[in-house]
């Protein structure tokens, strides 16, 4: 069997970029990956925009509402429901290979080629100083390491008020994309009334998106096709897979995909991986000198405890809480003046009422059209007629909040894998996730702070949303940095302890997660990671 | 389908909005039990009943497999460019939110006296 320098296991935003600093220094590299693609909406979608072909494709329903309608939500709404047809890809196979069993938190977990980097909002903050070291991070490291994948994955924004809080510190950043009026009309009143939120630690500007508003290499500048949700036909977004397919022209990497990665063991000179094949649960098995695992923080833990046969040992959980405030301005009620709405966050607000940037918490501003309006129709109490004219009416002025929390671990939030011999990999995974009555009445207090702030941005909540824990998909600290050389816990350079060559590159480690997106955090550290695996 | 389509866009279904409509209904979560079968057949009868019916429904019984069955045709008739018109963006007048708010009353009253009609199925 080949023994190859490095396997990466995941494709998603930290393996691909785990894998990019490896091929970059010349090692022999196989990425071993779920690597589900879209095979039934790839290039179905012309090359017009929203409204052209809301106007003129007969053939719309397909990718709109699905070619078996599964983007019509007939029962509860879950995790991952709110994924139009074209992205529900990212979930096949997931729910037999990936099983999950709790109450209390819903997840989004994915084996396609990219991962959940699919669907990603592309927010990239960076974390201050005071937050990378909770998180368990090295902040010189970091922020070097913030500017090696700023400039791979092309990021735009603006040094304004929010600067410090999102990544207006990058050297190179591309001008923010233009708002509709959705978020124009907010960052006006923004101007006007901001001495006085700001006193109260609030503070609004525009996001940094890995979001190209230049051409970038083979990717092209953002076109305001208001299909953000559907497609990436210009490649203006980062998505991981982009990476990925550079990469596969290289000669000293290789990629696997359509395998489920069960286990690792690690004998002297090599570490033996065993796989399952996705089509036939047929055993596949590699070998490497060291392995770097970035297959999402809770599929790593399902691999480590099996590994060494943990089977019912706790391992600590932490995730975001995340609720949204559905919101209308009232100026825009009734006008339709865009001609293109755009689907990413046009404007952040965050609430730092330490004014020490370290237990920030954060909101990203939407506006809604592309999504189709049946969505909300059927959340209105009144009929569909009389419903879609009011939806018409309030339509421009609506206005999303996505609100993240800031969070740390605790003796309530845990995952353990179990023994189940009915699933197809002989397990499940359980998580107890609860917060405390202190972090539920934080959460509170914040969402109460958010009201306010976009009231007095004439921006009116209509509705406090919570989707439950795991929604949000931020979550991280499986296995948490520590000094010592433990057993399910990491180095501060990634490896895994009591272990010599095997190295997690995705947010297993960390202790703390900001409320600010954390993509580009996780990103930035799986570049360390693997700079550490090479260097070990 | 049809009378729904008549009701909402003042227009017939096209071929394909009703082909897929009938493959979209194959759901379990949409398939019609007894009284509501007899129901959508009242409102067949009676077309002047959907509009109480849809209102009472979406007021009282947002779950009621016929109202996930008007979302579903909501749906289609979205994605189709045949009905452009009828679902593209529009600007209003200031003056139209007087016209909603005297809609949403309508609304209410019309949704009680759908509840009267659904008595009976």
């Amino acid at each position: 069997m080949e023994i190859f320098d490095y396997i990466v296991i995941g494709s998603g935003c930290t393996g691909a970029m785990a894998a990019q600093t490896l091929v970059e220094k010349g090692v022999q590299v196989l990425m071993v990956d779920g690597g589900m693609t879209d095979t039934n909406y790839d290039g179905l979608i012309p090359d017009k925009d929203y409204l052209s072909i809301k106007q003129q494709e007969a053939r719309q329903y397909e990718y709109f509402i699905g070619k078996n309608f599964e983007g019509i939500p007939f029962g509860k709404v879950k995790t991952g429901e709110h994924l139009t047809p074209p992205r529900k890809f990212m979930l096949r196979k997931v729910q037999d290979w990936m099983p999950l069993l709790s109450d209390t938190f819903s997840p989004l977990e994915s084996l396609s080629l990219g991962g959940l980097g699919n669907g990603w909002g592309l927010g990239c903050c960076m974390f201050s100083d005071a937050e990378l070291k909770m998180a368990g991070l090295n902040t010189t490291k970091m922020n070097a390491a913030y500017e090696t994948v700023g400039k791979r994955i092309g990021i735009s924004g603006d040094k304004d008020d929010t600067g410090k809080y999102t990544s207006g510190g990058l050297s190179q950043l591309m001008p923010s994309i233009q708002m509709d009026s959705t978020g124009a009309n907010l960052y006006q009143n923004y101007q006007r009334k901001k001495s006085g939120l700001n006193k109260e630690g609030f503070f609004m500007g525009r996001p940094s998106l890995a979001l190209l508003t230049e051409d970038k290499n083979n990717r092209k500048a953002y076109q305001y096709k208001d299909l953000d949700f559907y497609c990436d036909q210009d490649k203006s977004a980062y998505r991981p897979a982009f990476t990925v397919e550079e990469l596969k022209q290289k000669n000293n990497f290789s990629y696997q995909g359509g395998l489920m990665v069960l286990k690792f063991e690690e004998g002297t000179d090599s570490i033996k991986i065993e796989c399952r094949s996705l089509a036939n649960n047929e055993p596949v098995f590699f070998e490497c000198r060291k392995l770097v695992i970035a297959a999402s923080c809770l599929s790593t833990a399902r691999i480590v405890l099996r590994s060494y046969n943990a089977y019912n040992t706790r391992l600590p959980i932490i995730s975001n809480p995340y609720s949204y405030l559905p919101s209308l301005q009232p100026y825009l009620l009734g006008r339709d003046s865009d001609r293109h709405k755009i689907g990413f966050a046009q404007l952040s607000l965050f609430y730092d009422p330490g004014f020490n940037n370290e237990y920030v918490a954060m909101s990203s501003i939407y506006s809604y059209r592309s999504l189709m309006a049946f969505h909300i129709l059927k959340e209105t109490p009144m009929s569909t007629k009389t419903g879609f004219e009011f939806l018409q009416y309030m339509m421009p002025a609506f206005t999303i909040a996505g609100l993240f929390h800031p969070e740390m671990g605790g003796s309530t939030k845990y995952l353990e894998l179990k023994k189940d011999p009915g699933q197809v990999t002989g397990d499940a995974l359980g998580v107890n996730y609860h917060l405390t009555e202190a972090e539920n009445q934080k959460v509170a207090h914040n969402e109460h702070k958010f009201t306010q702030a976009l009231r007095k941005l004439n921006c009116f909540v209509l509705k406090k949303m919570n989707p439950g824990h795991g929604s949000g998909i931020h979550y991280a600290g499986t296995l948490p940095f520590s000094d010592k050389n433990e057993k399910f816990k990491l180095h501060s350079n990634g490896k895994l302890g009591e272990s010599n060559n095997i190295f997690v590159a995705d947010g297993s480690g960390f202790t703390y997660l900001p409320a600010k997106g954390l993509t580009f955090s996780l990103m930035a550290n799986a570049h360390i990671v693997a700079l550490s695996a090479l260097e070990d | 389908m049809t009378i729904y389509c008549r009701y909402l866009t003042g227009k017939n279904p096209d071929e394909q909005s009703l082909a897929l409509f009938e493959r979209a209904i194959e759901h379990e979560e949409t398939i019609l039990v007894d009284d509501e079968v007899r129901l959508v057949q009242f409102m067949i009868s009676n077309t002047w009943s959907i509009g109480f019916v849809d209102s009472a429904l979406g007021l009282f019984n947002p779950n009621h497999r016929l109202r996930k069955r008007m979302i579903i045709a909501f749906a289609i008739l979205e994605t189709s460019p045949l009905y452009f018109d009828f679902f593209k963006p529009k600007t209003f007048p200031r003056t139209h939110l007087l016209t909603l708010i005297a809609k949403g009353m309508q609304e209410a009253l019309q949704g009680l006296a759908g509840s009267l009609i659904l008595l009976f199925f």
